[in-house]
């Protein structure tokens, strides 16, 4: 009955984001046209290739992982405020980083995803410990907690910088952005993409979760297995965008809320919609923050703290006691 | 047997406060081996730290106080005002005076006007965002609580876009007026504020028996005779000028008044405000300065304010895992 309309939103999303996505080709300070491709301009190839791709790519990335993670983490803590951002897994990537720059110097992408990964792993695993001992009144409480707890993290991460001398670097990796993404530094995203297959392979079981630990036993789910599966995809993710790309607000948040407005809570049916519905959101605000003061560039993260906080706000309007579902 | 135990704990907490008080004033002389120190510059050093002592003591109060009427109003124990973005929005108003009217402005240059200025009109907007949000979303916290997190996210961002956009001398000013520490205390300040501060502790302790009875929730309280709506607004004002205050004199201290109410109210096992007020406020300065204290004789490995976030969120994880529900 309903399938027409769901599939007649999916074409809408998709349309729009092949639309951002050549956009997102397109927009620059240097000038590549159509026609520049079309006539095999070496220049304008080069470009293509080595900057554009990889930008439009490593965003289209990122969002489909976080948007995932965010829905992953949210059916694993049964509550809708649940994400990478409010639980403290960036802080405790941002933490893992900062020991690799202490113990190591400057190392490869891939020794600092490895240990942002440890650390976001640890860290949401005691989240979900501590959440699983405590009896909540009201939803809302979860990610306050959480944040408290991504603050007492933060705050350790500020005592060991500040101590080794190392706050610079805190701030150097503490913003988000695209800019810097050329073929060669962000082929380390592709690894979202095994998590992902995770995700989608197992995905009617993550969706079980979210009827809690009892039931969801009850209907054959091996818990705790799921559970630490989920949170293993959820810190690649998280780790693997924070150590490329840097924080990005509101994505995990966000997204899968407003996909479970139109498209509920079967995630086998919604991954698709959500990848999509997360890259169009981040293309979107990436050519915003390319072109807002052309030729030069907002960080990405800014421009999604601000539309993130406005779509929230309309979530918060929209249903009053969304939260408990 | 409970009020035994109890004076037991007041006696302590007094104990505790004179030996912090104390020791800031004159521990210094102890730890750094001066061979011959003269009257003069003892008179001066001493005089510069009772300063610092007394800005330290009326922030810590403030700052306590506001968070022991803001749970009062929520009826929650883990918020601070903090959560509802308003050290955002002094920083939010400092950034926008800058960009708007130029770092020459004397509106900046001048402390105190500066001061009276961003107070002025942070207690103007978060009175006007919170009560029409209190009105609309029907008292219901959970939801302005959510409300407030988003606002502080999107002021953050858009302070940290202006701040990209402005230029260095401008950047400069905001900064400075913006991350304020305990050890670059504007002294000048202190004593302007003073009065100003004075007045508004005394008003939390004026309304002190009118908090008791908002505490019993907003139907009983309407129903005892209380203008619920009204004494809200009031608090709103008070709470925001507070922060103002004590975020321009010593900077973000978020989680002290978390931790210093929530340890009084753990000792005193008491509700009522006129107890709670003396006591959290002594628990609150013997941290500040017993941490700052610390810090000093450490060799300043960190801020105190950090400190403060660790050790405070710490202890408030251990409170909420030990009462086991929320």
């Amino acid at each position: 009955m309903h399938k027409k309309p769901l599939y007649s939103k999916r074409l809408i999303l998709i349309f729009l984001f092949l639309s951002l996505f050549l956009l997102s080709l397109f927009i620059g300070v240097s000038n590549i046209s159509f026609t520049d491709l079309i006539t095999r301009d070496e220049r304008a190839w080069h470009i293509l290739l080595t900057s554009r791709l990889p930008r439009t790519m490593a965003i289209i990335l990122s969002a489909s992982g976080l948007s995932i993670a965010g829905l992953i983490m949210q059916s694993i803590g049964q509550n809708r405020f649940i994400a990478p951002s409010t639980i403290g897994t960036t802080d405790a990537a941002l933490f893992g980083v900062l020991i690799t720059f202490l113990l190591l110097g400057s190392a490869s992408l891939l020794i600092k995803l490895s240990f942002a990964f440890v650390f976001a792993l640890l860290s949401s695993l005691m989240f979900m410990t501590l959440l699983s001992k405590l009896h909540f009144k009201e939803p809302i409480y979860v990610p306050l907690i959480g944040m408290m707890y991504g603050s007492i993290i933060g705050a350790f991460t500020t005592f060991v910088a500040h101590r080794y001398d190392a706050l610079q670097v805190l701030s150097s990796i503490g913003l988000g952005s695209f800019t810097n993404i050329t073929s060669g530094r962000y082929e380390l995203l592709w690894i979202i993409l095994v998590p992902l297959l995770f995700a989608y392979v197992f995905s009617s079981t993550f969706s079980l979760l979210r009827l809690g630990e009892d039931f969801a036993t009850n209907l054959g789910v091996a818990y705790k297995k799921v559970v630490f599966l989920g949170l293993v995809i959820v810190a690649i993710v998280s780790a693997a965008s924070y150590v490329v790309v840097g924080p990005l607000p509101f994505v995990g948040l966000v997204i899968p809320n407003l996909i479970s407005i139109y498209y509920g809570d079967n995630m086998q049916k919604s991954m698709i919609d959500l990848a999509l519905f997360g890259s169009i959101y981040i293309l979107a605000n990436d050519i915003l923050s390319r072109l807002l003061i052309f030729p030069y560039e907002i960080s990405v993260s800014f421009m999604m703290g601000i539309t993130g906080s406005i779509l929230f706000i309309y979530l918060i309007f929209r249903r009053g006691k969304y939260a408990t579902s | 047997m409970q009020l035994v135990k109890q004076h037991k704990n007041m006696l302590m907490i007094g104990f505790l406060f004179i030996i912090v008080v104390v020791a800031y004033l004159f521990l210094w002389m102890f730890t750094h081996s001066y061979d011959a120190i003269s009257t003069d510059v003892f008179v001066r050093i001493l005089s510069r730290r009772s300063i610092h002592l007394i800005a330290m003591m009326v922030s810590a109060i403030l700052v306590v106080l506001s968070s022991l009427i803001f749970q009062t109003m929520t009826h929650n124990r883990i918020l601070t005002p903090s959560i509802l973005g308003f050290d955002s929005i002094f920083i939010a108003t400092q950034t926008m005076i800058v960009f708007v009217l130029g770092n020459t402005s004397s509106l900046i240059s001048n402390p105190f006007i500066n001061f009276a200025l961003s107070s002025i009109t942070m207690a103007v907007i978060s009175v006007s965002l919170y009560q029409s949000m209190l009105k609309k979303f029907n008292n219901n916290l959970a939801l302005m609580l959510l409300f407030g997190i988003v606002i502080a996210t999107l002021l953050r961002s858009m302070v940290s876009f202006i701040q990209t956009i402005m230029n260095p001398d401008e950047f400069q000013s905001v900064a400075a007026a913006t991350t304020v520490t305990i050890t670059s205390i504007n002294t000048q300040l202190v004593i302007y504020v003073l009065p100003i501060m004075l007045v508004i502790i005394a008003s939390y302790v004026y309304l002190k028996k009118q908090y008791d009875v908002m505490a019993l929730g907003r139907n009983h309280a309407v129903g005892l005779g209380l203008n619920y709506d009204k004494l809200q607004r009031i608090s709103l004002i008070l709470v925001s000028l507070s922060l103002a205050i004590s975020t321009a004199l010593v900077g973000p201290l978020s989680f002290l008044g978390l931790m210093a109410v929530n340890a009084s109210k753990e000792f005193t096992h008491s509700f009522k405000h006129g107890l709670l007020m003396i006591v959290s406020s002594m628990i609150g300065i013997i941290f500040l300065i017993g941490g700052q204290l610390l810090v000093e004789q450490t060799g300043f490995i960190t801020s105190v304010t950090v400190f403060i976030s660790l050790f405070g969120g710490l202890y408030i994880l251990f409170l909420i895992l030990k009462e086991n529900t929320l």
